[in-house]
């Protein structure tokens, strides 16, 4: 038979990347002295798994380098090591190192991370063995066995005289005597003589206990190993003499030197495949729970019977079974939802696994920083869209290492606070009213006001006369361009900043809040819709067209009075709205569409945020708010500037979904344009 | 049809077990630690289980020692997989009343043969 190990092997890739996730977090739970022999028995069984499926699955050197940190993990549960912070750290490293190596294998690379041999080096210091002395991982061992067997199928028949006195308890083990000799027989020719001497008095005899025992003749080219082997399970209970009438034939001593050759060659694998130039993949598949698919099913099933009692109707209908019809249609829409619930739940995943790099994290770095920390998460259970998860990991990673960087003060400003020497993170998931939100909480020092405020200045983005509000002044660490550390550390200032941040939760339809008290800390707040697919919008008419607004980002819509527009000197139309100037954007324009407008105040100001400003868009009217399933336009079309998707409306035709940023992107180029044409006429 | 129940905490080793034995014509359950693996046993009436030794909640050998408490299979082959090449883990299984061992790393067609090793 044929079987490919190939199909397991991404199931053992996906398998290592979740035991990685596990050993990591189990590794941060210990503390050098004392082992919790739960916790280290679990990372145990994780490289225990990995080294076990990567000899299955063909990944040698993957078995090798487990083999050394199972080695190390083994003494320190054993309790022959006491467990050092320097452990922890080789083991943290290792984890890191895996992950990279497991990356490679999911590319079909044969390479392996340039850390293995420094890695490898230091657990033979701490297991201060030779090199030389280390067992062979079983890969190895097997690959010699089965070549020295087939080696040893050139022998001549011989006559094998077996005596087997069996243990007694070798059938309460499940071993069978009868199967043994079965097993022989198919090697040759087998003659099977019981001796019943040892058979004790009826009284005394335990029916479960063996008392027979054999002599058995054998004619077969087999060789000694071989029949040891069959008796392999049976032979340390048992007395099993093996006679062979050529004991010292020339062929066991050829066999002797073959085997010899062939450790020698185990000892330098060659192994050599061309390296496929492939691009790293995501790994994309996901694992359900089997209720989830259950419920799934379930509901499938009623839509079905559903569906049947429909289609009974539709073929003989009548007037008066029109109510029947009615029912008929609102079980539908129920199991349609119903069902679109169902489906949507095996998407989520719980945000543990984007919370799981942090406490790792935290540790790193409040090291590196000289900060305690206390770390705190909260809601790990918390559901979340797949494609949100992997996509909002790197943002809240991201606000962390702010927090701990910036945020949270030394242990000397601390006591000068007169706070406690530990500073507490606290990460919060919940869900809130169909959304989602994660809050990333620090008891630091709070924003620097006037630090930004300045900051912004300097940098254009703030105007120096206007006064700000304070939370105003929050909200400029947003706005692209912003960074208020004068010297980029390696920690937090990557060249990535808060204004990124923003906008990769805004391309996943949410938004962030910052809140801050001098002294007592910030809050950074992040919203979340529960799934990419499917979002609640506003449908606006533009002429004859219908268009539809992410509802997220509308703040209010209202209706212009005359003397409410001022034009700028650029031509930019303005209102001012409560303390703000908004300046107003003529969707029709954009979008090149004819309008049912004759003036401004006709129509309706929707307004609407982006990045850090506030936007008036004018439509010529409102329509429903509905929730909308998104159909990417990539896919079935191509890029369209303006539009984030397309949706399907209940009457059946296309409408598109506005893609705010976009609109805002291409006003302010223009604008810019503009400017810069004019500045070329002026002078 | 034998009816075989593989134990293992790895899904990688347990589809792989899984489908090589189906393959050759066995009828395969699957359960994931030792407390699962004894709840099924309890449930359906097998022929060989196969059984790896560490896993979460319980292993192996204590799965083994309870399961030869079972009038059921009292004398029903359990074999062990083990990666562990020391003898003191197998010694362990052996005293708890494993019939025999599967050494990790194995590949399909040791896996059917050392199957056939004990149904027959």
């Amino acid at each position: 038979m044929d079987i490919d190990l190939k199909q397991f092997q991404q199931v053992f890739i996906e398998e290592c990347v979740e035991g990685l996730e596990v050993m990591e977090t189990e590794l941060l739970k210990l503390t050098p002295g004392a082992v919790d022999s739960e916790v280290i028995n679990t990372i145990f069984r994780v490289a225990h798994s990995i080294k076990g499926g990567a000899g299955t699955f063909g990944f040698n050197q993957l078995t090798e380098f487990t083999h050394v940190a199972e080695t190390l993990l083994d003494d320190l549960r054993a309790g022959t090591l006491v467990l050092t912070d320097d452990h922890i750290s080789l083991f943290l490293q290792t984890v890191d190192c895996l992950r990279e190596w497991v990356q490679l294998l999911a590319c079909d690379l044969e390479s392996i991370p340039d850390i293995v041999e420094e890695l490898k080096y230091q657990y033979n210091q701490f297991l201060q063995r030779d090199m030389n002395q280390q067992a062979l991982p079983n890969g190895d061992e097997i690959a010699v066995t089965d070549v020295a067997e087939l080696a040893t199928n050139a022998h001549d028949d011989g006559y094998w005289l077996i005596n087997f006195i069996p243990g007694p308890d070798i059938l309460k083990q499940g071993n069978e005597p009868r199967l043994i000799f079965a097993e022989l027989q198919e090697m040759g020719e087998l003659k099977v003589t019981p001796k019943i001497a040892d058979l004790p008095l009826w009284e005394v005899l335990l029916p479960e206990d063996i008392y027979v025992s054999w002599e058995l003749e054998l004619i077969s080219n087999i060789s000694e190993s071989q029949i040891k082997e069959i008796f392999e399970w049976v032979a340390d209970d048992s007395t099993i003499i093996i006679i062979h009438s050529n004991t010292f034939s020339n062929s066991k001593a050829e066999y002797g030197n073959t085997d010899h050759a062939l450790a020698e060659s185990v000892m330098t694998p060659v192994v050599s495949k061309t390296i496929m130039n492939n691009a790293p993949t995501e790994i994309n598949s996901i694992r359900v729970s089997i209720d989830k698919v259950d419920a799934l099913i379930n509901m499938v099933g009623e839509l079905v019977i559903t569906q049947a009692m429909l289609g009974e109707l539709g073929q003989d209908f009548s007037a008066e079974r029109l109510p029947e019809f009615k029912k008929g249609l609102i079980q539908l829409s129920q199991h349609t939802r119903e069902m679109q619930d169902s489906v949507m739940k095996i998407r989520m995943l719980p945000i543990q696994f984007a919370f799981n790099r942090i406490p790792r994290m935290v540790r790193d770095l409040s090291g590196k920083l000289g900060k305690n920390v206390l770390l705190r998460m909260q809601g790990e259970e918390t559901e979340l869209d797949k494609i949100m998860l992997e996509k909002i990991s790197d943002p809240i990673m991201h606000l962390v290492r702010n927090a701990l960087d910036h945020g949270i003060e030394t242990i000397g400003e601390r006591k000068l606070a007169g706070k406690s020497d530990v500073a507490c993170l606290g990460i919060t998931a919940f869900h809130q009213s169909g959304e989602i939100i994660i809050e990333i909480r620090d008891d630091g020092r709070g924003l620097n006001r006037a630090k930004i405020h300045a900051k912004a200045i300097e940098n254009g983005i703030a105007n120096q006369d206007q006064h700000y509000s304070n939370s105003q002044i929050d909200e400029l660490i947003f706005a692209p361009g912003f960074s208020t550390v004068e010297t980029i550390s390696d920690i937090s200032g990557r060249g990535v900043g808060m204004d990124v941040v923003k906008r990769n939760i805004e391309s996943l339809g949410g938004d962030i809040k910052v809140e801050s008290h001098d002294g007592e800390g910030s809050c950074f707040s992040i919203r979340l819709p529960l799934t990419l697919s499917i979002m609640d919008g506003q449908l606006i008419k533009i002429g004859n067209k219908t268009y539809i607004l992410p509802i997220m980002s509308i703040i209010e819509s209202l209706q212009l009075k005359d003397g409410m527009v001022t034009k700028l000197a650029d031509q930019t139309e303005v209102f001012k709205l409560r303390d703000e100037f908004i300046p107003i954007i003529r969707l029709y324009r954009v979008l090149n569409h004819e309008t049912s407008l004759e003036h401004i105040t006709d129509g309706l100001l929707v307004v609407v945020e982006s990045g850090c400003n506030k936007y008036g868009l004018l439509v010529d009217d409102l329509a429903a708010q509905q929730q909308v399933v998104i159909k990417n336009l990539e896919d079935n079309f191509m890029k369209v500037s303006c539009v984030s998707g397309a949706t399907i409306l209940g009457n059946g035709t296309v409408a598109l979904i506005l893609d705010i940023a976009d609109i805002v992107k291409i006003i302010t180029t223009e604008r810019r344009q503009m400017q810069g044409l004019r500045a070329h006429v002026a002078a | 049809m034998k009816r075989i129940l593989a134990v293992d905490d790895s899904v990688s080793i347990r589809e792989m077990v899984q489908f090589t034995l189906k393959q050759a014509g066995y009828h395969v359950d699957a359960a994931v630690d030792g407390v699962d693996g004894l709840e099924k046993a309890k449930m359906g009436n097998f022929d060989l289980i196969i059984s790896d030794i560490n896993m979460p909640r319980m292993d192996g050998i204590s799965l083994i020692s309870q399961l030869r408490n079972e009038r059921a299979y009292k004398f029903t082959p359990i074999l062990m997989l083990t990666t562990e090449s020391g003898s003191d883990k197998k010694m362990a299984g052996k005293s708890a009343g494993a019939t025999g061992w599967i050494v990790k790393p194995f590949n399909p067609e040791k896996l059917i043969a050392t199957v056939q090793k004990v149904l027959r």
